[in-house]
């Protein structure tokens, strides 16, 4: 009875959800058209900075996907804390402090995190934070260097933050199969397949 | 079923649609169209700078239990209303852009970590943001426009984001909702020291 009304109620914000994706699909073009503004520019470089490279976008899912399989306190811990520990990194990286291997570190990240989605890892709390946080310092730093540049710095913050945090959200959705058998299972072959691409990028292999 | 289905897809499109536009068509500064009123009520909203603080400050209220809530519900449309007031006639010192910017990472902070405030701390920072947004706001009143009109729909708009602010975190008990109040503070955060680090 309860799971019932449960999946109703999913079903109900999906439909909202397509809603509002369809609706910013439509007007999302016409309030761009202002070149004088600067904003909705800046905005959407800040956007799709995140996703314009695999291994973030790997990354940051896996973060999500680790989170749900790390449980109670991680899976609310890692997206609150992750923002402030990468804006850190953002701040080094436009105040242009040198960061050595920011670029094996992001690719890294991806490898390391699906590896620990893979063995379903559950390291005590302090060092999973840990662990995330340098990679989150990496992360941060690649995105900052480009934020001067930004034709409005801010809007490009809220742009490269915002996505970010969708990727995470998109990570602990993806983690919430985590309920079924099989979607362990499933969980597992997702962070293979993050690790595998890591390391192949860490590796020059694939662009 | 089918219809209710239609329904729930036509709203969400109609909201998303609504906050796309609304600041495409206000962006225009002196805005044509709109009178003083309503100018003083879109002002803080269109500009990121001044509307994320706003958002930290109604969520934060809203986090907070009954007394500081009502204590930041009178107090920050009331000194936004006196910052406005005092920024028409004076010269905009540098501190209040700065105080600006830094309540966006401070006001953050606070909503992630979900801190109960004292009555006397939480009137405290609504007053000091108000009287510096309101300050900014004051001061970039052009001469055709009336602070009469201006500063009382600008106050509303404050009242009415605090309420807003209350209202949702106050209702939407769920544990991961409240979370994700706190995620929202951590983005706001996030922005702030981004832009901190800009200076």
């Amino acid at each position: 009875m309860k799971s019932t009304v449960l999946l109703r109620r999913a079903r109900a914000v999906a439909w909202r959800a397509l809603g509002v994706l369809t609706a910013v699909g439509i007007t999302a073009a016409p309030a761009l058209a202002h070149p004088n503004t600067g904003l909705g520019v800046g905005f959407v470089s800040g956007f799709t900075h995140p996703l314009t490279g695999l291994d973030h976008i790997m990354a940051m899912v896996a973060v999500g996907i680790w989170g749900t399989q790390l449980r109670k306190p991680a899976i609310w811990l890692l997206p609150v804390t992750f923002p402030l520990v990468m804006s850190v990194g953002g701040a080094l990286g436009v105040r242009g402090v040198p960061l050595p291997g920011v670029e094996i570190g992001v690719a890294a990240s991806a490898a390391v995190l699906g590896l620990m989605i893979l063995l379903a890892a559950r390291p005590p709390i302090w060092v999973a934070a840990v662990l995330v946080g340098a990679f989150a310092i990496f992360h941060g730093y690649a995105h900052g260097v480009e934020l001067p540049k930004a034709a409005y710095p801010l809007a490009y913050g809220v742009g490269f933050v915002l996505s970010t945090g969708l990727l995470h959200l998109t990570g602990i959705a993806l983690g919430l199969m985590e309920r079924w058998p099989l979607g362990i299972k499933a969980l597992r072959g997702v962070g293979a397949g993050i690790s595998l691409g890591g390391a192949l990028l860490l590796f020059g292999l694939i662009r | 079923m089918k219809t209710t289905r239609v329904r729930r897809l036509l709203s969400g499109g109609i909201a998303a649609s609504l906050t796309l536009l609304a600041p495409a068509a206000a962006s225009a500064h002196p805005m044509p169209g709109v009178g003083d009123f309503y100018a003083g009520m879109l002002h803080p909203l269109t500009a990121i700078e001044f509307l994320l603080p706003m958002i930290a400050i109604s969520l934060l209220a809203g986090q907070q239990s009954r007394e500081p809530a009502i204590a930041m519900l009178f107090t920050f449309p009331l000194s936004l209303a006196a910052g406005a007031a005092l920024g028409v006639p004076i010269h905009l010192p540098s501190i209040v852009a700065w105080i600006n910017l830094g309540s966006m990472a401070a006001l953050g902070l606070l909503v992630a970590t979900a801190r109960p405030l004292p009555s006397s701390v939480a009137a405290g920072i609504s007053a000091l943001l108000g009287l510096t947004i309101g300050l900014a706001n004051g001061a970039e009143l052009g001469e055709q426009v009336s602070p009469w009109r201006f500063i009382p729909g600008f106050a509303l708009a404050g009242l009415l984001l605090v309420t807003y602010g209350i209202g949702c975190v106050r209702r939407l008990r769920a544990p991961w909702m409240q979370i994700g109040f706190r995620v929202i503070g951590s983005w706001i955060a996030a922005v702030g020291v981004l832009v901190l680090s800009l200076r």
